[in-house]
């Protein structure tokens, strides 16, 4: 059994298809899944996730528009500077990118466009219901000029395999902060497509810390200038656990910035995956931008790939990259344990001020909080080689 | 009360082909009673931090004779932390950040690991703030490294201050000061002699390693060794010390 030959006993779930899902319903019969040989999926194999376990328990289907309570939509529309409407999904590129990318345009035909004005809070749980089971989710944040949101997501799905999408398109001199969490035990896939114009500033972070398998793609089109993004992304795992964050930056106008920090802790058989890339077009005069990536390996049969990119098409610009990966520091060790810490108390302190270094960029508490709360429970977590605690 | 008799210690080398052991301490003799401030001074090379990271129990280091005595317990069964525990300090020639790990954070955990090797209670967090202001203001550090990492962007006279913090916390039975007036100015030189006089009217013992005397002329040392080749080749007072700034290590062979 594979995805592609399920998909037969999916359609009387989905209904009536519309053009585009008939489209993505053709492409993926032709294409199917990515395989690791399409750059971008060269680290996650899909197949090896897409067991006939999890491809079983991923039947019925359901998407966002079934499973977000009615009333989600409208609270917010009782809310003064938000509005929130169901809207047909279109391509935004030529084609669909790839198998995953037209699936979710099967799965998720509707997405939920949500117009901000003003200084807004909004809460994002798109899987919030779906202890099990297939789900797709499509969303777009329209902020509107010089609005500020302050918007929290997570991807909560226990089991089962979730998809999900937001897209953030942001007005001359808007402002948005954005944490954006995945700490339960499925399959995650989701997509964050952010487009700025003239003077808008991201800031956001994004914490992997739970999944079997947990893919996140953030991608960046500063479109206007003097727009700026600054990303710091964390990624948490152990055991089997599959981690891969992917981050990409087109600076489309002059005097655009980004700044990307990525930080990794692989323990266990689990892997981490990071691609941060960097792509400043002709139009990109005077435009800044870094990636840095640093990876700590806490067991031998863990794994770490890094993987920075330039692209550079302009010669008035000012970029650099750079990605370490290593065990705990051995001097470190050494000087706390000359202050009395044993080594487990000696590694446990180093590994906290590591991930704690990922949020020092990131000055939103309300934001963070949360996020660090999760954070504390991966590095007090049991063992299971010997049942003793990281911290 | 710190007993170190025929010390032996080497050091795996750093070339691949050759696994042989380099032998830096070879017989190494030296007494320290409570408060008594010595001083050891020597060419480079001749194994005056060696002789620290042995006494702290750095596990690169192998002792293949001797023995050294704290209060009478023999120290080399015993790892890093449990000599720490047991009073023994280091402060380190280069002391290295830890990013992301505040000051009063790392001053928490430490000073609460002694106290409960000791059978104490954790310390007040209010108070523990309170002293750790109070030791940063006597070396010349503001509040701010309170909550900075720790010798995260700290400057090299700034870092030698940061472990005299620590030294002021802790308290330690035994206090190895390996070159800290290495990149120190003359007031902090003042701000060393003082948490020294301080401490040793408490009944710590401190081991200085240095090149330079205008520390001893300062701290005015019990005890100055000279050390040469892994063994102390002389002692004197601090006539030794002059004597080795005037005329050199190689004209103050014994």
């Amino acid at each position: 059994m594979n995805l592609i030959t399920l998909l037969d006993t999916w359609l009387p779930d989905l209904g009536q298809l519309n053009p585009l899902q008939q489209q993505a319903l053709d492409y993926l019969q032709t294409h199917g899944l990515p395989t690791r040989r399409v750059e971008h999926w060269k680290y996650t194999d899909m197949q090896r996730f897409l067991t006939s376990t999890v491809l079983k328990s991923i039947y019925p289907l359901a998407n966002l528009q079934r499973l977000l309570p009615a009333q989600f939509v409208e609270q917010i529309n009782t809310q003064q500077g938000l509005h929130a409407s169901w809207q047909a999904r279109a391509l935004t590129t030529p084609n669909f990118l790839d198998g995953i990318d037209a699936l979710h345009h099967l799965l998720a035909p509707e997405v939920l466009v949500i117009c901000v004005s003003g200084e807004q809070q909004l809460h994002l749980f798109p899987s919030h219901n779906t202890p099990s089971g297939l789900f797709a989710s499509a969303m777009t944040l329209e902020l509107a000029e010089n609005s500020q949101l302050t918007v929290f997501e997570a991807d909560q799905a226990e089991q089962g395999l979730c998809f999900s999408q937001l897209n953030i398109r942001m007005a001359a001199h808007s402002f948005c902060q954005h944490a954006w969490l995945s700490s339960a035990g499925g399959l995650h896939v989701s997509q964050l497509n952010v487009e700025q114009h003239v003077q808008s500033e991201y800031r956001g972070i994004s914490l992997a810390i739970g999944g079997k398998l947990c893919r996140r793609e953030h991608h960046f089109n500063l479109a206007g200038s003097h727009a700026q993004v600054q990303l710091n992304t964390l990624s948490l795992n152990q055991q089997q656990q599959h981690h891969e964050m992917r981050l990409a930056v087109n600076h489309q106008a002059p005097h655009t910035r980004c700044d990307l920090r990525h930080h990794a802790v692989a323990d266990d058989q689990a892997v981490s995956n990071c691609n941060g890339r960097i792509h400043i077009t002709k139009a990109g005069h005077q435009a800044e931008g870094a990636f840095i990536s640093k990876s700590l390996l806490l067991s031998p049969s863990a794994q770490i790939n890094t993987q920075p990119e330039l692209e550079i098409y302009h010669d008035q610009v000012r970029c650099s990259h750079g990605a370490t990966t290593s065990a705990l520091d051995e001097d470190q060790r050494l000087y706390l344990r000359a202050r009395g810490l044993d080594e487990h108390s000696a590694n446990a302190l180093l590994l906290e001020g590591f991930v704690r270094h990922a949020f020092d960029h990131f000055a939103n508490d309300a934001l963070s909080t949360p996020l660090w709360t999760q954070v504390l429970a991966y590095l007090k977590r049991e063992k299971n080689d010997n049942q003793s605690t990281v911290v | 009360m710190l007993i170190i008799e025929n010390l032996h210690a080497s050091v795996k080398t750093v070339n691949a082909q050759d696994k042989s052991n380099l032998s830096i301490l070879r017989g190494l003799n030296l007494q320290i009673q409570p408060g008594e401030v010595h001083a050891i001074m020597g060419p480079n090379g001749s194994g005056k931090s060696t002789l620290s990271r042995v006494l702290i129990g750095d596990e690169t280091y192998t002792v293949t004779q001797g023995r050294i005595l704290l209060n009478n317990e023999d120290l080399l069964p015993l790892p890093i932390e449990i000599r720490a525990q047991r009073g023994i300090f280091l402060s380190f020639q280069y002391p290295v950040a830890l990013p992301g790990v505040s000051n009063i954070q790392f001053l928490k955990t430490a000073i609460n690991h002694i106290r409960a090797a000791q059978g104490l209670e954790p310390f007040d967090a209010m108070d523990l703030l309170e002293q750790a202001q109070q030791a940063l203001s006597r070396v010349g550090l503001d509040d701010s490294f309170i909550q900075r990492a720790v010798n995260d962007g700290f400057s090299g006279g700034e870092k030698k201050r940061n472990e005299l913090v620590q030294l002021l916390l802790m308290k330690p039975k035994f206090a190895i000061l390996d070159e800290i007036d290495s990149g120190m100015d003359i007031d902090a030189l003042k701000i060393v002699t003082r948490c020294i006089d301080d401490l040793r009217k408490s009944g710590t013992a401190f081991l200085l390693i240095t090149h330079y005397k205008r520390l001893l002329e300062a701290v005015q040392p019990d005890r100055v060794h000279l050390l040469r080749d892994g063994v102390i080749e002389t002692s004197g007072d601090m006539a030794l010390a002059e004597r080795i700034e005037r005329d050199g290590y190689a004209g103050s062979a014994a």
